[in-house]
């Protein structure tokens, strides 16, 4: 396995256990009816930094045991399978994004009251957290699809 | 996904060349190792910069290592 491969298997199972953390959180707060912006801010916050630690730490990790690998460039079937992935990333991104603002009315209309805080805070929170789910879902996929790629040809 | 339809030497090239590993033959070229891994069973074809440099090293034509099966 590819110093770049590993580094996709890393970035997919810390986002996954990062985000999947943090959305429970969020989910568990609206659920009990108390969703506050603070602490959904904070969440986020505190997601990003562990995410950032977690993927440093993994990476200096596996470049320390194969330092040599760690200091080549990128060679063309890997820009390749990188490219190839971004451009599936981005589809599910834009399909993610449209679909957010498909489901805008339920959002900030339907979704505030049914939790019973039809305030504009709860509207924000549900959006910005459906945007924050798309950037994940897309990102999760494009880690995929590289390693879908990668094992294709390995 | 189907294999291209080009097939190579590389494997008996390298042992020809007093069984040069995969990861050797990477090293000269700038690849990975894996990258050669993949040539070598048919599952990528490489680019034409990367088949001039892998047919220099081997001091062989670009022919030689590699050849187009058209159907």
């Amino acid at each position: 396995m590819s110093f770049r491969e590993k580094v996709q298997w890393v970035s997919l199972a810390t986002g996954m256990l990062v985000w999947g953390i943090y959305f429970a959180r969020f989910a568990a707060s609206l659920a009990a009816g108390r969703p506050a912006p603070g602490d959904v801010l904070g969440g986020f916050v505190g997601a990003v930094i562990l995410l950032v630690v977690l993927q440093l730490a993994a990476i200096i990790a596996i470049a320390i045991y194969r330092p040599s690998e760690a200091d080549l460039p990128a060679d063309p079937r890997e820009r390749e399978i990188e490219g190839r992935a971004a451009i599936a990333g981005y589809i599910v991104l834009c399909l993610a994004v449209c679909s957010v603002m498909l489901a805008t009315p339920l959002l900030t209309i339907a979704g505030p009251a049914a939790l019973g805080q039809p305030g504009g805070a709860t509207a924000a929170m549900l959006v910005g957290n459906a945007l924050l789910a798309a950037l994940v879902f897309a990102s999760i996929v494009h880690a995929i699809w590289q390693i879908v790629l990668y094992r294709r040809q390995a | 996904m189907a294999n291209p339809p080009i097939t190579n030497q590389i494997r008996t090239l390298r042992f020809l060349a007093g069984e040069m590993t995969q990861a050797e033959l990477g090293e000269r070229v700038g690849v990975t190792r894996q990258t050669i891994a993949a040539i070598e069973q048919g599952k990528y074809s490489p680019t034409l910069e990367t088949a001039f440099r892998i047919a220099q090293i081997f001091k062989k034509p670009l022919e030689d290592v590699f050849q187009w099966q058209a159907d």
